[in-house]
């Protein structure tokens, strides 16, 4: 890889301070409400509790997978963190510093080292810029490789992606999705990052164009040992390419768990139904399945207690009183439920 | 092998070389070139295909909701057999004629449950207008089948939810109104196009449920378009598989996951993670997915052979000369592959 032609600014020079396997990343209690306003003098009159106190770490290295259901906030967590949208309340610690502490200068420092990939391929590239304006913009605005330098990295970064150099004078209208979604992720590498948000990056992809891509970026992750949170609605893919999962619902975390102890050993009432909802790609196999009741509720007015009682077929009268705790049920495995008598 | 010479009496829709072809500016798109398929009684059959390979042309044609121009069907039948029994052939139908048939004894659900349905109308009126125009009841009994509906598809207080529009209800809630809309004129074949694409997994899971138990009640054929393996293993009896307009593989749903003759559906099914069986486990080694190169071929340049020819490891010269015929490899299972014999010689030797 090309040394970067730029001293890096503080939020880089702290670069070796983390070990692989040591803390990279650290939420703690954060929050995103998102005011409704109403009435005449258009108070606020409630609040859309999108991302509700949660928190988690991430090892560097790692590749953590973030799943649930529209409106569990997963999406919103996942934008919380890099500040594409302001928390309003909690601490993101990355390599030590807590960023939405930054001024929105420290901050674009550290965006060279958070980056992220959309899940629209379609969307998430302006229709009027080359593919080398795409990717060099973020190193423009960074001073990172100036010069003829600048060309040759596009270019590298283009064949590791499986694209072609040549490719990079070309617009996004001229690839198919799967391309688009490639040149996504040079973009997103184009700053040489530690840590990536993956949002939905395969799922607007056609079957046999979502191995290629979730190939590529295991590929990736493994040969620049990026950091990685993987935030999916197909437990499949989540469960195949991360090595640990966080389930929300409705703006909680429900369980977290390496990914094969979530999936033989669920211990959450939640993360045992999405388990069990999935289709299995094999007609052989008739499975039991658990079928929630109902859909999930408003955000605006979420249950008291656990926010998933009222789908819940374990529920008791005093989950509708307390909040439950994330808590440590078996090494590494964690569980917002305050029943220890099932699953 | 005596189950694959159907009894035509059980077949309610036979589709024989359809090809529907789109004229555009950059010449004629083939979106369906020569599809073949039926359908029995009481059956599911799944149509699997990526973007592009022609798999909702194909139930837009059976529904002749093809925007005609562009589009017109170039050649083939679609036979119908209605209540009495005869097969029709759909595409000489006149649109009077066809009018008496869409939405009533075939009726289609569609992905978008939000786009589908109309913003300004109650979920009641909508479900209403087709009870009114198919079976001459007045607007009073209607709105009564209608709330009928909304409880048969498990809405719960239909009779509040039947004033109700689209936009009060969630996703889940507006694809069971698609449904019950669907539904309400007993439909002989029921047309289901990526009817839970848009949902959420529990939700998906509901739905599906819903229709198997509707089915076993009614005794409909349902007609499943997907692209989603997991949903196709869980519902279908039988599926085809549709690549660049065409069928490439048909057959019996264990067949088809067990022992794919097309190298295109063997592609598909290692593609895909299967929950629990490929869940990473840290200290050992990542596995990897068998990804299919390349990319789906642009419909208006197919290539000259066999469509899936440029991106299929077991490619052979002879595969571009000319389009592979759809070969009966057994018990009704097909395949559009040259070298298909292969594949079974060397499943057999895995086996023995």
């Amino acid at each position: 890889m090309t040394a970067p032609a730029v001293a890096r600014t503080s939020a880089a020079d702290s670069r070796g301070m983390t070990q692989k396997g040591e803390t990279l990343l650290e939420v703690k209690n954060l929050e995103k409400y998102f005011p409704i306003r109403g009435g005449l003098l258009s108070r606020v009159v409630g609040n859309v509790k999108a991302v509700n106190d949660i928190s988690f770490k991430l090892a560097r290295g790692e590749v953590v997978g973030l799943v649930g259901e529209s409106g569990s906030g997963k999406t919103t967590a996942g934008r919380a963190i890099l500040r594409l949208i302001e928390p309003t309340g909690g601490e993101v610690i990355f390599n030590g510093t807590d960023v939405t502490k930054l001024s929105k200068g420290q901050m674009r420092d550290y965006r060279r080292e958070m980056q992220i990939i959309f899940q629209d391929p379609f969307a998430s590239l302006n229709p009027r810029m080359t593919v080398s304006d795409i990717i060099g913009e973020a190193m423009q605005i960074h001073n990172l490789n100036p010069g003829k330098g600048r060309i040759d990295r596009i270019a590298e970064l283009l064949q590791k992606v499986g694209l072609r150099p040549e490719h990079m004078r070309r617009y996004p209208h001229e690839f198919s999705g799967g391309q688009r979604q490639r040149i996504g992720i040079a973009r997103a590498l184009a700053v040489d990052p530690l840590f990536i948000v993956a949002d939905e990056p395969v799922s607007a992809l056609d079957v046999s164009i979502q191995a290629q891509v979730v190939n590529l970026m295991q590929d990736l992750q493994e040969e620049l040992g990026l950091t990685v949170l993987f935030i999916a609605h197909d437990l499949a893919v989540v469960e195949y390419i991360c090595d640990r999962i966080i389930v929300m619902y409705l703006g909680r975390i429900m369980e977290i768990a390496p990914s094969h102890e979530l999936n033989n050993n669920p211990k959450h009432p939640y993360t045992e139904a999405l388990l069990s909802a999935a289709p299995v790609p094999d007609p052989t196999i008739k499975r039991q399945r658990i079928i929630l009741e109902g859909d999930i509720p408003s955000p605006i007015n979420p249950p008291s207690g656990c926010v998933f009682r009222t789908r819940c077929r374990y529920a008791l009268d005093d989950c509708a009183k307390i909040v439950p705790e994330l808590r440590e049920v078996a090494p590494q495995h964690f569980k917002a439920c305050i029943r220890d008598d099932i699953l | 092998m005596t189950d694959h010479t159907t009894n035509q009496a059980e077949v309610l829709l036979a589709v024989n070389g359809l090809k529907t072809y789109f004229n555009t500016d950059d010449g004629v798109v083939k979106s369906v070139d020569g599809v073949t398929f039926h359908i029995k009684k009481g059956e599911t059959l799944a149509v699997v295909g990526e973007s592009g390979s022609g798999k909702s042309v194909t139930s837009l044609s059976v529904m002749r909701l093809i925007p005609m121009p562009p589009g017109e069907i170039a050649g083939g039948e679609i036979l119908f057999s209605g209540t009495d029994g005869k097969p029709r052939d759909i595409v000489n139908l006149s649109e009077a004629e066809m009018r008496k048939i869409r939405g009533n004894d075939i009726a289609m659900i569609f992905q978008e449950p939000m786009t589908s349905l109309n913003p300004v109308y109650t979920v009641g009126d909508q479900i209403a207008e087709a009870v009114m125009l198919h079976q001459d009841k007045n607007r009073k009994d209607a709105m009564g089948v209608a709330t009928d509906m909304l409880r048969f598809v498990g809405i719960p207080a239909p009779e509040k939810r039947v004033n109700e529009y689209p936009h009060q209800m969630s996703g889940g809630m507006r694809q069971r109104v698609m449904i019950a809309m669907a539904l309400s004129c007993n439909p002989a074949l029921l047309i289901a196009d990526e009817p839970t694409t848009a949902l959420d997994v529990t939700i998906q899971a509901q739905i599906l449920d819903l229709m198997r138990k509707l089915q076993k009640d009614i005794g409909m054929s349902i007609l499943f378009i997907t692209h989603n393996l997991g949903v196709v293993a869980e519902m279908a009896d039988r599926v085809v598989v549709m690549y660049g307009g065409r069928v490439v593989e048909e057959g019996d749903v264990i067949e088809i996951f067990k022992a794919p003759r097309h190298p295109y559906t063997m592609g598909l099914l290692n593609s895909i993670p299967r929950p629990g069986i490929d869940a990473h486990i840290p200290g050992t080694p990542r596995k990897r997915l068998e990804a299919i190169p390349g990319n789906v071929p642009n419909p208006l340049n197919l290539p000259p052979g066999c469509a899936f020819e440029p991106r299929c490891k077991f490619a052979i010269p002879d595969c571009s000369k000319a389009v592979p015929e759809l070969q009966d490899t057994g018990g009704g299972h097909m395949a559009r592959c040259i070298r298909w014999q292969e594949f079974e010689k060397a499943d057999q030797e895995v086996t023995a």
